[in-house]
């Protein structure tokens, strides 16, 4: 019988300057299979992954891929396979047609079997009105898309995909899984990495991975019954203190007012006029597809662009006349990274602390607690570039925090961070709530938009619906919020 | 296959960065126009005190020596030796002209006059021709009258021993003539690196490098796929400043255009493939800009025999000019426009560069390794 | 100030981390001005003078002795042909060629003028009007020479009126270019420095986002350009030091003051780094401020004085070149090293070059808070 399996790994072992990122991985995967990496961040899914493709080399063991060594004969392998990273892949200032196009050239692709794949793919994903938009004005979502099919136009045996759906709204979030199911059931191998456990549980077989060590390799259903149990059960979860060493707060009263707030863009409006309150001490969630004008709206309200009309009022302070004057109350989290890569952890923290006025001793005490909340108790001097990503999610909260602000908003706080992480992170937002600043948070994850105390349901500039998750359940009749919101689109369409 | 999709992509970026291509247009044309005609080292108008001490008619005779010259331009008289200090250290002449009490007694009676020539030393260029034209106009006037005194006795003198100058090559001897070629050589060393340098640097800093890693992609074609648009920029770049050049400075060219549109693009894939290989040793954008200015751009301007004379440089420094392409290429430059030499005399140096660039893409190639770590 | 103190060690720490950067930095400040001040000057010597001699006369002999007497010509050899001429011209083996025809001594001997001819390769025009000039005065003093002897044996007295010219030269004795190259290069790298460096980390924190986070904190804008300035004026200053001691060790003189000229080198930085914060409002990344820096550098650089001098450029560059202000703090450091002059001289240009500063700035302020809107 023709060797069945497609991909060995033995023995692999990988180390960093530092750091230990694979210790010992044995596994084998099967041609066709659709085969899952989970594991925690910082656990080696992206450096497995990476070693797969024959672009890291081992320190030590061996890989090989249709029986091609990754070391020494890689340009056999990466001729074989496609490839999706984490990190961008596309190339922003050309549009859709001319990406694709592009990464079908490089492949040898023929003209006629391009323009067919090119016509599949377009319509499997979605992009087809899209072919002249340049990719840089393309959503998250859409880029994904985009970044998947140019990796299937030339058709490779083996598909590998690093965490394809980080952060990726849950429409396109769907797109993407029926193009990889499609590409499946053609009989080819597709290897992902993912911290989304419903995604795990699709795949054929799931690798556990856990501190660069293999925890177990199995059909999702062998695991147990519940694959994120399983996943939050191998991990001993962060100590910390439940309490935040802040002073009392007032827990009375609406800290945020927005009324009719309106943005317009050269040809449209971002933000359609929106009304709606936050309480004190709440979790309050923004939810919406990309595009929708959660990003805009929270800019807005943290003073950095001003509004094309309406009214704003934080913690007191009108930001539309004074919007300098709502920044010592506020804290706020990008979405993309925010702390200084090339200072420490303890850096960091006191640059910001000592930015929002802290005082020596107030700072310290602050600083403490932020570095045990991210698990950094001790290595306060480690470069942020050298941190995980979760950790670094935590760390830069407990950054945005220090001041003990009235509001904090986070945009889109806990994209592409592993479950454990991520129920962590909202602990951290339920103690913060509680202790009376008020949570204003984005997300494009249903299921933990559920945790919040009301949540706001955006499109396309305009409010659909605000409410606590179980009054919106009842309304609508449905039994997770992510129903709510397929049926709030399917309505909208 | 590969490669026209390489080119393509990499031109379609390009050209829709139009800061990028603006300036790569323009500033070749800015150094062009600023280096043409502000380079003429050519003394003209420079500002002189006199102090004239003797006040006769052969004193104000000797004065009128240099004005007339042209060159320079009395623009103060002074009538205290004080004086002489505080122009100079003001700046407010260049030069001055001390004329001693007992200058016409002497010339009377045939004794030697002296006359001093005081120069502002600071800016030494224009010192040492300005000390070379007013010692002229003094030999001259001083020959004058040598002869008029020996007519006044009858004898006509003539000039012993008279030289004819013929200029080879630049008879107008305009300065633009010499700067232009050579800023050829400066102008595709400055640019093309840096902007190759920053494209791969680039590549790495937002992750597409790791398709390239993962793709059939070779090293090689790697390579050419940004030597070739980014080499068609700087062949574009000298192609305008060579229509400039030659149609608005009205500078000769000698040679063959053919040579020097050959010669050019082995000397444009020299200077991608340094660029490139400056991408290989730097992490960050700002890095490969400074380090690709500080191995690039100012060797080639100051090193290559573009505006200093290699002849003047100690002989340690003169060898280590042979390491810079930049010097070749404006050997040849120089030769086709000005001395319109044919290949015999110029495949020393295309054979050079030609071995140059060949090294450089294969070390480029070696070191451009499609893994992570 | 304890905003401002934590603003200032976060771009100090970031600074520190950059060690290729600091090095990048350094180097231009010494290495590259070791080496240009050895290697360049406009000065023209070491010619190679190639000679047809027809006539082989003890005169012929004398002529050429002249010429490699000087040091302006290191090198005479003899041809044989004039077609060699042709050869050794194009090649460049010699820079200027002379012809001393048959006859010529016995012309001179007579009282009849001997005519020699001189090619000059014009390639480089520099070069070659030097040259022109050198070979001529070598020849007419030859001539004078030759002239009254004749008339001497002629029997005529030899008294007859000359008059020389006697050349000082002022604040920069042997003529040394390289002194005028040494501040130059350190003028150039002050430039370079104080304008590329801060463009570029006021655009990286536009490209990897942190700005927004930092406009959300009670930093105001003008905390955040000085807290990027500082270490920039650290660095370019801590760099003069071993600029002036290199300089010092290859024979620069020091007249004037040499705090005087650390303290005109701050307003100095202190107007090129502005002129590099207005770069960064104008980009959008990194590529683009390099370049933009680049293309505002290069004319002001050039008009300068630092390569070529401005008395030589045509009255309408040179009127320019009053809008850059790199050409006062050059004439500054000349005044300053070369002549030794003090304050009381130099506080107009002083005055000039602050005034840059203090225009280009609330400009970059206000193109700050227009930008940061967006």
């Amino acid at each position: 019988m023709r060797d069945r399996v497609c991909i060995k790994i033995k023995g692999l072992i990988r180390d960093f300057k530092k750091t230990r990122a694979l210790d010992g991985i044995d596994l084998e995967i099967e041609k066709g299979e659709l085969f899952g990496i989970v594991g925690p961040d910082g656990s080696g899914k992206t450096a497995l992954i990476q070693s797969i493709c024959a672009i890291l080399d081992p320190t030590a063991g061996s890989i090989t891929v249709d029986g091609l060594d990754t070391v020494k004969e890689s340009s056999k392998i990466t001729s074989r396979i496609g490839y999706m990273s984490q990190a961008y892949s596309l190339y922003e200032d050309l549009t859709v047609e001319e990406n694709l196009e592009y990464f079908a050239k490089i492949r040898g692709v023929s003209q006629g079997s391009y323009l067919e794949r090119k016509a599949k793919l377009l319509e499997f994903s979605g992009l087809a009105p899209f072919l002249d938009r340049r990719t840089r004005h393309l959503s998250g979502g859409m880029q994904k898309k985009l970044a998947l099919s140019c990796n299937l136009i030339h058709e490779p045996d083996i598909l590998i995909l690093d965490e394809p759906t980080l952060g990726v709204d849950p429409l396109s979030r769907r797109h993407l899984w029926r193009m990889i199911d499609g590409y499946h059931s053609q009989g080819k191998t597709i290897v992902l990495s993912t911290s989304y456990m419903e995604e795990a549980k699709k795949c054929g077989r799931v690798a556990f991975l856990l501190e660069g060590r293999l925890l177990g390799c199995d059909r999702p259903e062998a695991f147990g019954k519940d694959l994120e149990e399983v996943f939050r059960s191998s991990i001993t979860p962060l100590e910390w203190k439940k309490t935040l060493p802040f002073p009392e707060m007032v827990k009375e009263g609406d800290v945020v007012r927005v009324t009719e707030l309106r943005k317009g863009f050269d040809s449209f409006n971002a933000v359609d006029g929106i009304t709606f309150q936050v309480k004190r001490g709440e979790i309050f969630g923004f939810v919406g597809p990309n595009g929708s004008g959660k990003s805009t709206t929270i800019r807005m309200l943290c003073g950095i662009i001003p509004p094309s009309g309406g009214e704003m009022e934080v913690a007191g302070i009108d930001v539309v006349k004074r919007p300098e004057d709502v920044r010592g109350r506020i804290g706020y989290m990008s979405q993309k990274f925010s702390l200084y890569l090339d200072l420490t952890a303890g850096e960091n923290i006191d640059f910001f602390g000592r930015v929002y006025g802290l005082k020596w001793e107030t700072l310290k005490q602050r600083k403490e607690w932020v570095l045990e909340a991210s698990g950094l108790l001790g290595k306060e001097k480690v470069l942020t570039r050298e941190l995980s990503g979760a950790v670094r999610q935590r760390l830069a909260m407990g950054c945005s925090l220090i001041h003990q602000p009235d509001v904090l908003f986070l945009d889109e706080p806990t994209s592409g961070v592993d479950p454990v992480a991520r129920s962590a992170f909202w602990e951290m937002m339920r103690i913060i709530a509680r202790s009376g600043t008020a949570v204003f948070v984005t997300t494009h994850y249903l299921k933990e938009a559920e945790n919040c105390g009301r949540v706001a349901f955006l499109n396309q500039g305009k409010i659909l619906c605000v409410g606590e998750p179980v009054r919106l359940k009842a309304r609508y009749n449905a039994s997770s919020l992510e129903e709510v919101f397929l049926l709030l689109m399917e309505n909208e369409s | 296959m590969i490669l026209p999709a390489l080119v393509k992509k990499e031109m379609r970026e390009i050209l829709r960065d139009p800061v990028t291509l603006g300036i790569a247009i323009v500033l070749p044309l800015v150094m062009l126009f600023l280096f043409g005609y502000a380079i003429s080292l050519d003394i003209k108008d420079v500002s002189m005190a006199v102090y004239d001490q003797d006040r006769t008619q052969e004193s104000e005779r000797l004065v009128e020596a240099f004005t007339s010259s042209g060159y320079f331009i009395i623009n103060r008289h002074l009538v205290s030796e004080k004086e002489i200090d505080e122009v100079l250290d003001r700046g407010l002449s260049s030069i001055v002209l001390v004329i001693p009490p007992e200058f016409s007694r002497d010339i009377s009676s045939s004794r030697k006059a002296t006359v001093q020539i005081i120069l502002d030393g600071s800016f030494s260029a224009t010192a040492m021709i300005v000390s070379g034209y007013s010692t002229a106009i003094v030999n001259s006037y001083s020959m004058d009258l040598v002869e008029k005194f020996f007519a006044g006795k009858g004898i006509v003198m003539e000039h012993a021993v008279s030289a004819v100058p013929r200029v080879w090559y630049n008879p107008p001897m305009k300065s633009v003539n010499y700067i232009v070629p050579g800023l050829f050589a400066v102008l595709l060393m400055a640019f093309p690196p840096m902007l190759t340098a920053l494209a791969v640097v680039r590549e790495k800093e937002r992750g597409t490098i790791e398709q390239v890693y993962v793709s059939p992609i070779s090293p090689a074609l790697f390579i050419l796929g940004k030597i070739i648009p980014y080499g068609a920029i700087a062949f574009g770049e000298m192609l305008l400043i060579l229509a400039t050049g030659t149609l608005w400075f009205q500078i000769p060219f000698k040679g063959s255009l053919f040579l020097l549109l050959a010669t050019s693009v082995i000397y444009v894939l020299t200077t991608v493939s340094i660029g490139l290989f400056v991408s290989t040793i730097t992490k960050t954008q700002l890095g490969a800009v400074l380090l690709s200015l500080i191995v690039t751009l100012m060797p080639s301007f100051l090193f290559s025999g573009f505006l200093f004379p290699i002849s003047s440089m100690p002989y340690t420094m003169q060898l280590y000019t042979y390491i810079f392409p930049a010097r070749y290429f404006n050997d040849i430059s120089r030769d086709l426009f000005l001395k319109g030499l044919g290949l015999e005399y110029l495949w020393g140096n295309i054979l050079f560069l030609s071995a140059y660039a060949a090294v450089l893409f294969v070390l480029a190639s070696m070191r451009f390794k499609k893994k992570i770590a | 100030m304890g905003r401002l103190s934590a603003a200032i060690k976060k771009e100090f720490l970031q600074f520190l981390r950059d060690r290729m950067l600091m090095f990048l930095i350094v180097w231009t400040y010494t290495a590259e001005v070791v080496m240009c001040t050895m290697a360049l000057s406009f000065e023209v010597k070491n010619l190679h003078l190639a000679v047809y001699d027809l006539d082989r006369t003890q005169l012929s002999q004398r002529l050429v002795e002249r010429f490699t007497s000087t040091e302006y010509f290191s090198k005479a050899f003899y041809v044989s042909g004039l077609k060699e001429i042709d050869v050794v011209l194009d090649k460049g083996g010699a820079d200027l060629a002379l012809v001393i025809p048959a006859g010529f001594s016995d012309a001179v001997g007579k009282g009849e003028k001997g005519d020699i001819q001189i090619i000059l390769s014009g390639v480089n025009s520099n070069t070659a009007n030097a040259a022109r000039g050198y070979a001529n005065a070598i020849i007419e003093g030859l001539s004078r020479e030759a002239a009254i002897e004749a008339l001497a044996r002629k029997g005529v007295g030899t008294q007859a009126p000359e008059v020389e010219a006697r050349v000082r030269i002022w604040y920069n004795p042997e003529l040394k270019f390289r002194f005028f190259m040494i501040i130059s290069m350190i003028v150039i790298a002050s430039v370079m420095v104080g304008m590329i460096h801060p463009a570029a980390t006021m655009v990286r924190e536009k490209e990897t986002g942190t700005i927004e986070q930092i406009m959300v904190t009670p930093l105001r804008r003008h905390e955040v350009i000085l807290a990027k300035l500082l270490p920039t004026v650290s660095i370019a200053m801590f760099s003069l030091f071993p600029s002036v001691i290199i300089a010092m060790m290859m024979g620069l003189p020091i007249k004037g003051s040499v705090p005087l000229f650390f303290f005109a080198s701050m307003i100095f930085l202190f107007t090129s780094m502005g002129m590099g914060v207005f770069v960064s409002t104008l980009s959008k990344n990194m590529q683009q401020a390099l370049l933009i820096s680049f293309f505002i550098l290069f004319p002001i650089m050039f008009l300068s004085g630092t390569t070529v001098p401005i008395e030589s450029m045509p009255a309408a560059l040179q009127y320019l070149s009053l809008l850059s202000p790199v050409r006062y703090y050059m004439e500054i450091a000349l005044g300053i090293f070369l002549k030794g002059v003090g304050i009381e001289v130099l506080w107009p240009k002083l005055l000039i070059i602050f005034l840059f500063g203090v225009i280009v700035f609330p400009l970059s302020l206000l193109r700050l808070k227009r930008r940061m809107y967006e």
